[in-house]
């Protein structure tokens, strides 16, 4: 069995890849997929942690959040729609109705 | 495996219950009615949130007895103040959103349900000792909250807050979720209890893993309270959103999302390290800039978007000081958030009557110019409320205030309290300017329209109860304050 660090530092770089795509990506799909990646990055890290601890907290917590990410999919995915129809587009730059 | 049966008070869950049957009720009565009819959801969603609160108040919470579910769930002193908080500013929430005009012509059902779910869900989050429950608690107002943002479907202004709420929220999770895991990692539990436990014990929990967790935890929660510098989504959100929802968003997540972060904060203890001068910073940052900020505002909505991240700030002060003073700093916190609710969500009340009367809906500082002159009752409560933001007397902002910035002095933090003092000085400034627009300016042409909403009856019982509450609580302050104190019992 591979040995705890290498999980830990797979859900490192998942994490960190999900933390740049959505800062640096400008398309909001993509944006939203890489905060998928965040949660998922998150979820490798209760598991592996669960499993190195013998604990089931941490093999629990991941269908809870898988559960969270699928209704924040869906939502997401709802606003970018309306955004779509309103709008012709998903560039993050165009939406800029209101001053930041 | 033996499996042991949790143990569960379900007096204590019927404040988290009733809401939710509420909300499914409501969702599925809103099938059978007429388009446009939505007194009978009004009522409805009312008479839950009453029935919640009721049995909130009538309950006591008893040491020994306020864990269910293994912790998971936990109704001590803290939980119940909030549970006050919370369903004052949903109440709030529907009776001013019944009052608002832009909100006609959408479906009733839903912006009722979505209030009563995204309720539920805050009073989770501030009701457990779990991280799982604050992570899911905080998921399930915060995808409530995306929905309302953009309730108003046709508005560009209205998708785009959504879009940028629920961008920037999930993003927040995201961070939050991974602190979890670390300190999960870090101490081998999920519980705050067993966590403060296995860290006292057990020195090399304390590791850099567990200061990570800590880290990112801070920044989760600190984009849903709206503090520096992860504030930025909230004057947009907050503007482009509908007032009514606008209003709801900027008391109840903070009320939440407070709760966790003392939780957090007080469990973590002296592991946490530099955690202190981390949230002070973030603390000064927050008043100072917000501040500074919403003295330039020409719209009032955006205005009071600036003015609740200030007050974000003021309560952050509060959490500071709980380091050192905690049962002041706590009851300080809970006076402070119940007195916002009031003044905060009498002032978007205000607004909203008064972009009613206008054709285009607006919320610009001039559209408020003379308005003592031909709507006197409203700008008299309005001048009311902007005196209990800025924190002077006789109006419960100013008791509020008071009790945090002692329990900071108390704690030692002089520095601290000497900004905060110097940022409501600042802050008066702008508060004021409103009342003055008021009161000294001629009232401005423009299209207004004089038939008064249907709604109006509910806009002026929230009026009346805004204004009541905010005097008797600045006035007569001492049993608030006693059941504050009785509140800072924590985990028991």
């Amino acid at each position: 069995m591979a040995p705890l660090e290498h999980y830990l530092i797979l859900s490192a770089v998942l994490f960190s890849l999900g933390v740049v795509g959505v800062v640096v990506r400008r398309n909001a799909i993509v944006v939203i997929l890489c905060i998928e990646l965040m949660m998922n990055g998150a979820n490798l890290a209760f598991v592996a942690y669960g499993r190195y601890l013998d604990s089931m907290a941490g093999q629990m917590i991941v269908f809870f959040v898988m559960a969270v990410a699928a209704a924040e999919a869906a939502i997401g995915l709802a606003i970018v729609v309306l955004i779509y129809r309103n709008r012709e587009s998903t560039d993050l730059d165009e939406i800029n109705l209101l001053k930041l | 495996m033996d499996i042991v049966h949790p143990t569960i008070h379900w007096g204590y869950l019927l404040p988290v219950i009733l809401p939710v049957c509420g909300a499914v009720l409501v969702l599925m009565w809103d099938a059978f009615l007429a388009k446009g009819e939505r007194s009978v959801i009004v009522i409805i969603t009312l008479v839950t949130l009453a029935a919640a609160l009721g049995v909130t108040l009538g309950a006591r919470a008893l040491p020994g007895l306020a864990a269910s579910f293994g912790g998971m769930y936990l109704f001590d002193g803290f939980t119940q103040f909030l549970y006050v908080v919370i369903l004052f500013a949903s109440i709030f929430a529907v009776l001013i959103a019944a009052a608002q005009r832009e909100l006609d012509e959408t479906p009733a059902g839903e912006y009722y349900g979505l209030i009563l779910f995204a309720t539920s869900g805050m009073m989770l989050m501030a009701a457990t000792r779990n991280l799982l429950m604050i992570f899911v608690g905080l998921e399930v107002f915060s995808l409530s909250l995306y929905v309302l943002a953009g309730y108003l479907r046709s508005r560009p202004e209205g998708n785009e807050a959504s879009l940028k709420y629920f961008l920037l929220g999930s993003f927040a999770s995201g961070f939050l979720l991974y602190g979890m895991a670390l300190i999960y990692g870090a101490t081998g539990s999920v519980d705050l209890i067993e966590i403060a436990t296995r860290l006292h014990e057990n020195p090399a929990s304390r590791g850099a893993a567990f200061l990570m967790g800590l880290g990112f935890m801070v920044v989760g929660l600190g984009f849903k309270v709206a503090a520096a510098p992860f504030y930025m989504w909230t004057p947009d959100v907050y503007e482009g959103a509908p007032t009514a929802v606008t209003a709801f968003m900027s008391v109840g997540p903070k009320a939440a999302a407070f709760a966790a972060f003392f939780r957090v904060f007080l469990s973590a203890g002296d592991a946490g390290g530099s955690l202190d001068t981390v949230l002070w910073v973030m603390a000064v940052l927050t008043m100072s800039l917000a501040n500074l900020v919403a003295i330039w505002q020409t719209c009032v909505k955006r205005m009071l978007a600036y003015s609740s991240i200030a007050h974000a700030g003021y309560l952050m002060v509060a959490l500071v000081a709980s380091r050192s003073s905690v049962e002041l700093a706590t009851s300080g916190f809970l006076y402070y958030m119940l007195v916002y609710v009031f003044m905060n969500m009498g002032a978007f009340c205000v607004l909203i009557l008064i972009s009613n009367m206008r054709e285009d809906g607006g919320t610009k500082l001039d559209n408020l110019a003379g308005l003592a002159s031909f709507r006197p009752g409203l700008a008299a409560a309005m001048a009311v409320f902007m005196v209990s933001l800025s924190g002077l007397p006789p109006t419960g902002g100013f008791v509020a205030k008071f009790h945090v910035f002692s329990a900071a002095l108390n704690g030692g933090y002089v520095w601290l309290t000497v900004i905060a003092v110097l940022n409501s000085v600042v802050a008066v400034y702008y508060y004021l300017r409103l009342v003055v627009v008021m009161y000294m300016r001629e009232p401005e042409g423009g299209a207004m329209s004089s038939a008064p909403h249907p709604g109006w009856s509910y806009a002026v019982a929230a009026l009346v109860l805004a204004v009541a509450s905010t005097l008797q609580l600045g006035i007569f302050p001492s049993s608030v304050l006693d059941f504050a104190h009785r509140s800072t019992v924590f985990f028991n």
